[in-house]
């Protein structure tokens, strides 16, 4: 930076020989006694007006910028409800991403083979229609970088794989298991949702109903129609549009099954029902009338866990098939509800029938007299984080683990906590009863999965590495123990930088 | 709205028929629109004829709450006139 002091004003302080000075074309001009350039070095004044910098009188010296003219874009701003299509979009097929050759189907023969463990099975085409209707898809996963939509045999999948068939009663290693409840629980992108997804696929391949929620938070947010049923005690709310949203997602997708079955039971709610009609037919009755549709779904899951039919009614009963019910981001579940009751007191969720409906099948007692398995699965990215449900997951664990209810290691709420004992109690067993809930913590995937996972990626051409012991390793430490979705990212990440070095 | 079990982002289309009913019968019993409109204006209209402090501010076009009248008084002068707007 110049210095403002002039340096021949402070050399004047010396002396100076005139002599030495240059000299000036210009006549001296007495000067004024300290200024800060010597004045026959001072530039011709400059014509004043052209600068900005001139100050006018009467104008406000705040500061003044340009308005930028707003570009049109041209057309029109986006339709209603045509951004949250977008945003909602689920793309399930990359046609630039290669085609893995010798990649095999999920299949009943395949979700239990232990020797393919590790590798991808491919989600049947025709099947894809059926786990879109239930929502299993979800649109921040990476379905759309993929030529088809796979999904990684892992070990808790073939586990579950063998639950089916034991359901079922196939196999050989069919024991006498019938209703398998289970709490899937586990860190932040270690697969819960997809696994559900498995659950669900499996689900359909086995010919089971599958009913399932896929967002649990939609029940409790406030966003749909309640109305409080009269004369419950304690008071109770149906969710009618929601429930026709359930009715339509389960026909659309076990539609081949649902025209099979006969209505085997007598439902005097439903006055306009007639007695030969299929499943279908009376699940579409929920449909169009929202106001019934709890009657509805109360009707279809009666027909759906009937192990007789009633009397008068036994021509062309079928045994019903085992139920699958999936439910994602139970912790929304655990805590008060954005309704509020007719006094403005907020209902909690489980005073909500539909929500209540399917937390009491966690219950002790035979809900689904099919036999089934029940998966309710947390969140780990849009979790509400409820204490009692924090502390009844861990009372869960530490029971499986096989601490009596007395010790003190058993888990408590912190005193003066304001733990919900509403939750508490729901997975609370009766005294020396075993938990009829399972918990299962999904972890990360094992080395040898891993490396099947990224071979995967490579195999479709979106990652360009030697895939080899080594590197898998190193990623698999990376993602915190082969939790997939951070590999996932690994995948992602170089197929990133891949192209940008181009 | 929870008096009726209207959620809080419903559109009156999803309402059911119910829940219509109720909203129309509390709401014919409250003192709403035009009427509300006239009693207002009735009750101005009595402070005039009274001849109260408060019915004078009205008809001179002044603040009746006592607020200063130097500045700010644009919303009195533009309301409080002798056929009083509303």
């Amino acid at each position: 930076m110049a210095s403002s002091w002039c340096w021949n004003c402070l050399s004047r302080l010396r002396p100076t020989p005139r002599a030495l000075l240059p000299p000036s074309a210009t006549p001296r001009i007495s000067s004024a006694p300290f200024h800060s350039t010597a004045v026959h070095y001072a530039q011709p004044a400059k014509k004043k007006g052209n600068s900005l910098t001139v100050m006018k009188h009467r104008q406000s010296t705040s500061l003044r910028r340009k308005k930028k003219k707003v570009a049109d874009r041209g057309g029109r701003p986006p339709a209603v409800g045509e951004r949250k299509a977008l945003r909602k979009r689920i793309v399930l097929s990359n046609p630039n991403a290669l085609e893995v050759e010798g990649m095999l189907d999920l299949s009943p023969e395949t979700m239990v083979d232990s020797r393919l463990r590790g590798t991808v099975l491919g989600l049947p085409v025709p099947m894809i229609d059926q786990l879109r209707a239930v929502q299993a898809f979800k649109p921040k996963q990476g379905w759309s970088i993929f030529r088809r939509p796979g999904t990684v045999l892992r070990r808790d999948t073939i586990e579950m794989g063998r639950l089916f068939e034991q359901i079922s009663g196939e196999g050989d290693n069919a024991k006498n298991v019938k209703v398998v409840k289970k709490i899937v629980t586990g860190m932040k992108g270690s697969g819960k949702t997809v696994h559900l997804l498995q659950a669900m696929a499996m689900g359909f391949l086995k010919k089971w109903a599958v009913i399932t929620i896929p967002d649990a938070r939609e029940l409790v947010s406030g966003e749909t129609a309640y109305a409080a049923i009269e004369g419950s005690n304690p008071l109770q709310y149906v969710q009618p549009t929601a429930t026709s949203a359930l009715l339509t997602r389960t026909v659309d997708a076990n539609r081949e099954l649902l025209a099979t079955l006969k209505v085997s039971q007598k439902h005097p709610a439903l006055k306009m029902l007639k007695p030969s009609s299929t499943l279908e037919d009376l699940a579409k009755l929920g449909f169009s009338d929202p106001a019934v549709s709890w009657h509805v779904f109360q009707a279809l899951w009666t027909e759906l866990t009937a192990t007789a039919p009633a009397a008068g009614l036994e021509k062309d009963f079928q045994p019903r098939p085992p139920m699958l019910v999936a439910v994602d981001g139970l912790a929304h579940w655990m805590t008060e509800s954005a309704y509020r009751s007719a006094e403005f007191k907020p209902i909690h969720a489980h005073d909500l029938a539909f929500v209540h409906h399917f937390l009491s099948l966690l219950k002790e007692g035979d809900s689904l007299k099919n036999g089934g398995l029940l998966l309710y699965a947390t969140s780990g990215s849009n979790n509400p984080n409820p204490k009692a449900l924090n502390i009844a997951l861990d009372r869960l664990a530490a029971r499986q683990a096989g601490i009596s209810t007395s010790s003190p290691e058993y888990p408590q709420p912190p005193a003066y906590s304001d733990a919900d004992p509403r939750v508490l109690d729901l997975l609370q067993p009766a005294e020396k009863a075993v938990s009829p809930v399972e918990l299962q913590t999904l972890g990360g995937l094992t080395r040898d999965e891993a490396r099947g996972f990224m071979e995967y990626f490579a195999r479709s051409g979106l990652l360009r590495e030697m895939i080899n012991d080594q590197w898998v390793s190193e990623k698999w430490s990376l993602s915190g123990g082969g939790i997939i979705g951070e590999l996932e990212k690994f995948g992602r990440r170089v197929r990133a930088t891949a192209s940008a070095s181009k | 709205m929870s008096r009726f079990n209207i959620h809080p982002t419903c559109r009156v289309g999803e309402l059911a028929n119910k829940q219509v009913l109720d909203l129309t019968a509390v709401l014919s019993e409250m003192k709403i629109e035009n009427d509300l409109r006239r009693e207002v204006l009735n009750d101005i209209k009595r402070m005039k004829e009274t001849g109260t402090y408060r019915g004078r501010r009205h008809a001179l076009g002044l603040p009746v709450r006592g607020q200063r009248t130097r500045t700010q008084i644009k919303t009195p002068v533009k309301l409080n006139r002798m056929e009083r707007r509303l």
